[in-house]
């Protein structure tokens, strides 16, 4: 029998293909990572699932301690071949990313929802500020890795796997907040850290655009 | 004092040493080398925050735990700002600073084989499965740690800037000697001085935000 995660990501996922047919150039190809993101939730859940039956741990701990990496894994791999097989600008990687963030959130929300059956618009609200919120964040700073290491590729093995590392332990720390009395905390985390990032993001971005600027003035000079 | 206490007080600490890294790195004049140093150090202080979290709600287990890619990804931040840290990479050698060069080379390479000894003593007493899990995680850095031997050069009037990465680097180079001991804590939860290692950790990383704050400094006096 077909798992819930499965079937959801179907109903999704469908819809979604067939109007990758309308869109095109950049717009197809975000669509596309959304859908990545909705294919690495439902492949996740399909990982997670065995892990907790192939083990005797409890599924607490598994949430603490293994689905972060899975799941981080999992969503870094479209993000990984893009940044490598195609080298797209730093701007359009970025995009990328945050939508495999998006998209693998939104199947596991619709997911949860599902199983929970009666839930209130907080309960929306947390889960949409709080575990929406932290994928894009976790493939946002993939992204953004990826996109230095795109251009300095001698640090491919440690930049990216670096980067790996910090989303996997700051997917941990907002599960443990979550799964603990005191859930509505979770939702801080990624709202603290969200601004932060994007001024960080923004700082790098004016940089390696005047750093752009000036490479295209010194071969004009030239 | 309770552990929950010690770990508190080395998760400020190492928090601030972050932000006080970030606001002083995270300029487009100052080299990827610092930068780099900033975000292992953000990933020390996040690994922190995974503790005390833990601590609070977590679930106590032997089972291998996520923390391990807290160090992993400070090794690989390190490792990264060791191997492409500088864009300027000269063949250019002096008898001044030729000893400083080879401690600089040597410095990542003792980091990792301190740590990998250091882990696989501590978890001697645990299942093999442990280990070998650690060991499978630790394992790419091995070939980044010996590139990283051959590309880090800087130009001799670079003097300055060199000192201050060697500070880093002998920090961190510390910080490990100081982690083997600390990662008795398996062995022996109670063990006291294990905690005041995680202090200590937390200090030398906020040293090595210091060297590299003064390092970068260094850098922007020289343009």
């Amino acid at each position: 029998m077909e798992s819930a995660s499965v079937i959801l990501a179907v109903f999704m996922m469908i819809p979604l293909g067939m109007m990758m047919l309308v869109f095109s150039g950049k717009s197809r190809v975000i669509l596309g990572f959304l859908l990545a993101g909705i294919f690495m939730a439902m492949f996740a859940g399909q990982i997670d699932g065995f892990i907790l039956s192939a083990t005797n741990i409890s599924v607490k701990l598994a949430v603490e301690n293994v689905t972060p990496i899975t799941e981080e894994v999992l969503k870094a791999i479209p993000i990984v071949c893009l940044a490598f097989l195609f080298k797209p600008d730093r701007q359009f990687l970025i995009e990328c990313a945050v939508a495999v963030g998006i998209g693998f959130s939104l199947l596991e929300n619709v997911y949860l929802f599902s199983e929970a059956g009666q839930v209130t618009l907080l309960w929306a609200l947390v889960r949409g500020c709080g575990s929406g919120m932290m994928h894009a964040i976790c493939t946002l700073m993939i992204g953004d890795a990826m996109s230095a290491v795109v251009q300095k590729r001698k640090l491919f093995l440690t930049g990216s796997l670096a980067a790996l590392s910090i989303s996997i332990i700051y997917h941990s720390i907002y599960n443990i907040i979550v799964q603990s009395e005191y859930s509505l905390f979770g939702i801080l985390l990624p709202i603290a850290t969200y601004i932060p990032l994007l001024m960080f993001i923004k700082s790098r971005k004016d940089t390696a655009n005047e750093s752009a600027y000036h490479t295209k003035e010194r071969r004009k000079t030239k | 004092m309770s552990p929950l206490a010690f770990e508190l007080i080395s998760c400020v600490i190492s928090l601030a040493a972050f932000l006080y890294g970030m606001v002083n790195l995270c300029k487009k004049e100052v080299p990827l080398y610092f930068k780099l140093y900033a975000l292992a150090v953000g990933c020390y202080a996040l690994e922190e925050i995974w503790v005390v979290v833990n601590t609070i709600f977590g679930t106590e287990s032997s089972f291998v735990s996520v923390r391990l890619f807290g160090t992993f990804g400070f090794f690989c931040f390190i490792l990264s700002a060791n191997y492409g840290g500088f864009d300027k990479v000269t063949d250019e050698r002096t008898p001044e600073d030729r000893k400083a060069r080879l401690i600089a080379r040597i410095a990542p390479l003792l980091l990792f084989a301190l740590c990998i000894l250091s882990d696989v003593l501590s978890y001697s007493a645990k299942p093999l499965s442990h280990m070998i899990l650690e060991l499978i995680v630790l394992s790419p850095t091995f070939p980044a740690a010996y590139l990283c031997l051959k590309h880090r050069l800087l130009p001799s009037d670079h003097s300055g800037v060199l000192k201050a990465t060697l500070g880093t680097d002998i920090v961190s180079l510390l910080l490990f000697l100081v982690n083997s001991v600390y990662l008795f804590r398996f062995l022996d939860t109670t063990h006291l001085a294990s905690y005041c290692c995680d202090i200590i950790m937390s200090v030398m990383v906020a040293l090595m935000m210091v060297f590299s704050v003064w390092g970068a400094k260094k850098w922007k006096a020289l343009l």
